[in-house]
């Protein structure tokens, strides 16, 4: 396991981020999506993720499916191809998603700083998502399942707050010697 | 003069200035501590007479000696020296008088006493009530604390949020026995303190004291305690924290201090922890309370336990000569650890006919004389303590000292307790109220219960620490301290109220903060202002920074007294948060500047900033409402934005408008049951305006619907109404009679979306992004296309001219913007959109739509056979349209948006302007307006009110340049 010692926001790029909607009482609906991701997480705040893509369950009928472009692209496809006739609705979100990665030993003293849930690993283990309201904005936090990344937060807002986000975050992060990369484009 | 005693460890130096004199002092200690080892004691002028005012207590009940810390910007009014830690550079300034606390010209106040007693500028000063403006200037000259600084606060603040399973306030003894053994059994613990130590009672404890706990001295159970604190990850201990307020649902507030009122550097100087904890302590100690008696205000009447606290804890002497005024036996523990510390006692006068049997000997075994069943009369000097006048056995005599130690009993620190209406009980033998714990309650441990003895208190906090944090699975481990020999025991007090010479005017303070006297009580109580609620508010007891810690209960008990009544028979008022004063700063947090509310950037943002735009708020938007050249005002920068669209084209940045995709098979089904406007026959490729109605039958809003597909459309409508609309069409699918294939998916900020409206748009655009434009060039229905580069293209008309919208994702606007630029389109902003719409005659929200406005006096005939928001409320209301305000327009030029449109026949108001703009492409004001029965006075001449003047001004029908219908 690798210590994280300094605490660093980045921004997240090249992943692509897509919704799924659909009844969570519909088992055909279910048993089609995880033949084409694998393991659907059911229970609302969950999340199932692995090296290159990761699924949350944000809601009893919502899902996001994150990864690489090209992954989410191939996976894309085959969804749409498999859930023909079912009730659903697919809409990528990456052009209107910021994606950040909060990393470091004061990763979770930074968020609290904006975010009234529990943060804790035991309210907020490893393979968690909650949508929340984080410094006024509605965020949604992912806690990755991998024990190497146990200080990791990867963190999506609206694209538009992006520039809020990173200023917020980055005096949140003062005390700690938060650093981040170049601002970024709008 | 220095008045330390031989210090206990050695401590760092530091110099400071009060009122501009340099002294010096201890690194860390309270400031108050170090202006006693300095002599000082007059260190404050009283709020309304202007009396000279020293150190009272040694906490943050302290109410007389507070202080303005700090220079320029950074300078803090109202602080207790009690609370302000020592620092090299602090620079402290009295309070309220001028031009010095020793020579006060306010002082005059004291000469016109007993012309102002409590309340007597609510009756002074009633009328006439337009003067009161100006007699306040002056009462807030004459009355009044520090002075907020006039910069910006170049402090940094912030908030932090935590959950715990236990909440454990106060780390005395009792906290600290709580917090070990929950500790143990792992749950989660959050410890605060507001001293910047942590022992509270077992910090001011004599080297030599015989009481042992486990086995060691206070002093060394205290150090092992303070490791294992340290040592157990969960347990997270802050200190120089204050928790302030308590709410419902077990959320508490505490701010904590990082860096003292004053201090320049990086870094925050103040966080304000938001805690939700299962279950809470309050382990809050107990404040001792001041006895009533003639000129019990001077400099040099002090608390007992404060003389005590200071010459054990701050090896500070603060008299050279000492009496102790004693209701209950607690100040002849305090007479006599002083004198053992080195202080001289000139004797205990206690008011008591019988005092207890083991302290008598004790005091007798140290060489303090004890006067008992004694009365005192008053105390004299000017502006220091000189003497004592006590009456005993019929006789009076004057006792000579420099410092009166006072001690009226203690009361249990309820506030937290109370904020949330916890019950209390009223325990005669001591005068106090004592906290009852209600189911799920925070529970009351230690002092703060009323447990005065020590052994008792550690091992009832300890028993309640484990039990509160037991949680299934955990292992509980039961650690009750053996405490011996402990000297506390319980306090036997008499609750007495001390008499003074008949005719004798000298004042008997009851709140020294805010000067009420027992008089002022009398007065309130004879006035009809009995009830203590009432009685607090006439008089301003218990308000103020120490809201009321030292003087509530004995206000409480001369109330009573006069009105024949016992304690628990009037009740205490209800303490509201915060417990102690909380920085402005902290409460604002990081919400300030650029970070004071959440700002959405458009995707062009930074062009337009380029571009010199004029950015106006929409919502958390700031979107272009000009691009005024060089020179040019903004007026005319509007006017030529809007002409463009005659012989050219203008272009507008519409990203900020709200947008969603409805998905699933029933998607239209689910908007044609929400919009007033029937949707069903929406066909694919084509876009529609719709009306959507609230239940009252009222437009709510214009929205735009785009049937993208068989099962995905999208909806479009004006910026900052995401999250209103998101949750009425989740409402409406989520509570379907059968589960609907449709689900709404907020995708606001996936697009940017342009919008070209003039002459040449279609060349324009045809141009820019290489489009045939020939499929949606019939104006009705409006239709739009899919084009390359993800363009999404819809054609619509505007004030009689084309106009295209153009939505692409966030990624290329930056270059179809260029583009269109390049092709000849001219950048205008919402000012210029405002004109066409008006010249368009389109009703818009926050104008004509203006929540009283039903489609009929939009101008809409009919109810469509369908149903939809607001459907049975406009039934109903169809029936009164004699009575309804019809949109319509007006002739005339000077009309204002709010202005009353007058019935000249009966000069009654009638309507109002909604609209006024001048429109460069007709030449005159536009002027909108909803008029009562509107559609049935056209051609009518009505009346306007403009600058005093009642002009004449023409009704007229608001004819649309484009049906709005369609």
């Amino acid at each position: 396991m690798t210590a994280l010692s300094v605490n660093r926001l980045d921004r997240v790029t090249g992943i692509r981020v897509l919704e799924i909607r659909g009844h969570a009482g519909d088992a055909g609906f279910l048993t089609r999506i995880a033949s084409v991701v694998g393991t659907l997480p059911a229970r609302v705040g969950t999340a199932d993720d692995d090296e290159d893509h990761a699924v949350l369950c944000l809601s009893p009928d919502r899902w996001w499916i994150s990864g690489s472009e090209s992954k989410i692209t191939g996976l894309e496809i085959r969804l749409r191809e498999t859930l023909k006739g079912v009730a659903h609705a697919m809409v990528p979100l990456s052009a209107g998603l910021a994606s950040f990665r909060l990393t470091g030993p004061n990763a979770v003293d930074i968020l609290a700083k904006g975010t009234a849930i529990d943060l804790d690993p035991a309210a907020l283990s490893k393979g968690s998502v909650r949508r929340v309201l984080h410094a006024g904005i509605s965020t949604v936090i992912h806690r990755h399942r991998h024990a190497e990344r146990d200080a990791q937060f990867d963190l999506h807002v609206q694209r538009s707050y992006q520039h809020y986000a990173r200023s917020w975050l980055l005096l949140a992060g003062q005390d700690y010697a938060l650093t981040a990369g170049e601002e970024w484009s709008n | 003069m220095s008045h330390r005693l031989s210090p206990r460890s050695p401590a760092q130096e530091v110099a400071f200035t009060f009122n501009d004199r340099t002294m010096t002092g201890h690194a860390g200690e309270p400031l108050a501590a170090a202006l006693l080892a300095n002599g000082v004691h007059l260190v404050a002028r009283s709020f309304k007479y202007h009396r000279p005012r020293g150190i009272v207590a040694s906490g943050v009940e302290e109410p007389s000696a507070l202080v303005q810390i700090g220079e320029g910007a950074r300078s803090t009014p109202n602080l207790p020296a009690t609370q302000v830690r020592l620092y090299e550079g602090l620079t402290a300034k009295s309070q309220n008088c001028y031009p010095s606390v020793g020579l006060d010209f306010g002082a005059i106040n004291q000469m016109i006493a007993p012309f102002i007693p409590a309340g007597f500028y609510y009756k002074t000063f009633m009328g006439p009530g337009r003067r009161w403006m100006f007699y306040e200037k002056f009462i807030r000259r004459a009355a009044g604390l520090g002075f907020a600084p006039k910069g910006e606060d170049p402090d940094q603040y912030d908030q932090t949020h935590r959950h715990c399973d236990l909440l454990i306030v106060g780390a005395g003894p009792a906290g600290i026995s709580a917090t070990l053994a929950a500790a143990a059994s792992g749950a989660r613990v959050i410890l605060i303190e507001q001293d910047a130590e942590v022992g509270g009672s077992l910090l001011s404890e004599p080297d030599d004291a015989p009481t042992t706990i486990d086995g060691a001295s206070q002093a060394g159970w205290l150090a092992k305690a303070r490791e294992k604190l340290a040592a157990a990850p969960n347990v997270l201990l802050l200190r120089g924290t204050s928790l302030f307020g308590r709410y419902r649902h077990n959320w508490f507030a505490a701010l904590e201090t990082l860096r003292e009122a004053g201090t320049s550097g990086h870094g925050v100087r103040q966080r304000l922890w938001k805690i939700r904890a299962k279950a809470a302590i309050f382990a809050t100690g107990a404040i001792e309370r001041m006895l009533v008696f003639a000129n019990n205000d001077r400099p040099g009447v002090m608390l007992a336990g404060a003389v005590r606290d200071y010459a054990l804890r701050h090896r500070v002497a603060v008299g050279r000569k000492v009496v102790f005024l004693t209701n209950n036996d607690s100040a002849y523990r305090a007479a006599i650890d002083c004198k053992k510390a080195g202080i001289a006692v000139a004797g205990l006068v206690d008011i008591r006919e019988e005092t207890g049997g083991d302290w008598r000997q004790a005091c007798a075994k140290a060489g303090i004389d004890i006067l008992d069943g004694a009365t005192i009369l008053g105390t004299r000097g000017r502006q220091r303590v000189s003497g004592c006048m006590i009456e005993s056995a019929g006789k009076t005599r004057t006792i000579d000292c420099d410092l009166l130690a006072v001690s009226g009993g203690w009361t249990p620190t309820i506030h937290l307790h109370s904020q949330l209406q916890g019950n209390l009980a009223f325990r005669q033998s001591d005068g106090a109220f004592i906290p009852i714990a209600g189911d799920g309650q925070p529970v009351s441990v230690g002092a703060g219960a009323g447990i005065f003895d020590l052994g008792e208190a550690m091992g009832a906090a300890a028993d309640a620490g484990s039990s509160l944090a037991q949680r299934p699975g955990r292992k509980i481990a039961a650690i009750r301290p053996s405490v011996v020999n402990a000297v506390s025991g319980q306090y036997d007090t008499d609750w007495h109220q001390t008499s003074r010479p008949a005719g004798d005017p000298s004042k008997c303070f009851i709140d020294l903060q805010n000067d009420v006297t027992v008089k002022d009580v009398q007065i309130a109580i004879r006035e009809g202002f009995e009830i203590n609620e009432h009685l607090k508010r006439y008089c301003g007891i218990g308000m103020g920074t120490d809201q009321g810690k030292t003087g509530n209960l004995n206000a409480l008990a001369i109330a009573a007294q006069i009105r024949g009544m016992k304690p628990e028979e009037i009740g205490l008022t209800r303490y509201r948060q915060p417990f102690s004063p909380v920085t402005i700063g902290a409460m604002a947090g990081q919400q300030r500047g650029e970070l004071y509310h959440p700002c959405r950037r458009l995707p062009l943002q930074n062009m337009h900033e380029r571009a010199g735009a004029r950015l106006d708020p929409a919502g958390a938007w700031k979107i272009p409402s000009s691009y005024p050249r060089p020179g040019e005002t903004f007026a005319r920068a509007v006017a030529r934005e809007a002409s463009a669209v005659r012989s050219g084209a203008a272009l507008f940045d519409l990203s900020a408008e709200t947008r969603f995709e409805i998905g699933g098979e029933s998607g239209l089904a689910l908007l044609d049951s929400l919009y007033f406007t029937p949707l069903a026959d929406l066909t694919i490729g084509e876009m529609r305006k719709a009306m959507l109605l609230v239940e009252n039958g009222m437009v709510s809003d214009m929205d735009r619907i785009w049937r993208l597909g068989a099962d995905r459309l999208l909806v479009t409508m004006g910026p900052a109404r995401g999250e209103r609309q998101l949750m009425l069409m989740e409402n409406a699918r989520q509570s379907a009679q059968s589960p609907l294939s449709a689900f709404v998916t907020d995708i606001t900020d996936c697009w940017a979306s342009l919008a070209l409206v003039g002459s040449r748009a279609a060349p324009m655009l045809a141009e820019a992004v290489a489009v045939d434009l020939s499929r949606i060039e019939a104006l009705s229905p409006s239709r739009f296309l899919e084009a390359g580069e993800g363009l999404l293209i819809g054609r619509a008309v505007m004030a009689g001219y084309p106009r295209f919208d153009v939505l692409m994702s966030p990624g290329a606007v930056e270059s179809v913007w260029g583009r269109l630029l390049s092709a000849g389109a001219m950048p205008a902003g919402q000012a210029a959109f405002a004109v066409l719409r008006a010249e368009a005659r389109e009703p818009a929200t926050g104008f004509e739509i203006d929540g009283t406005v039903n489609p009929n006096d939009l101008g809409w005939d009919g109810i469509p056979a369908k149903s939809f928001i607001g459907r049975r409320s406009l039934e109903r209301d169809r029936d009164h349209d004699q009575l309804r305000r019809h949109f319509v327009e007006l002739s005339g030029n000077g009309l204002k948006p709010g202005g009353q449109v007058i019935d000249m026949a009966n000069r009654r108001p009638i309507g109002y302007v909604t609209t006024s703009v001048f429109s460069p492409l007709s030449g005159r004001h536009v002027n909108l307006a909803l008029v009562e029965n509107g559609r049935k006075r056209i051609g009518d001449t009505l009346g306007f009110l403009a600058n005093g003047r009642l002009i004449d001004i023409r009704i007229e029908p608001a004819l649309s340049s484009g049906d709005p219908q369609k």
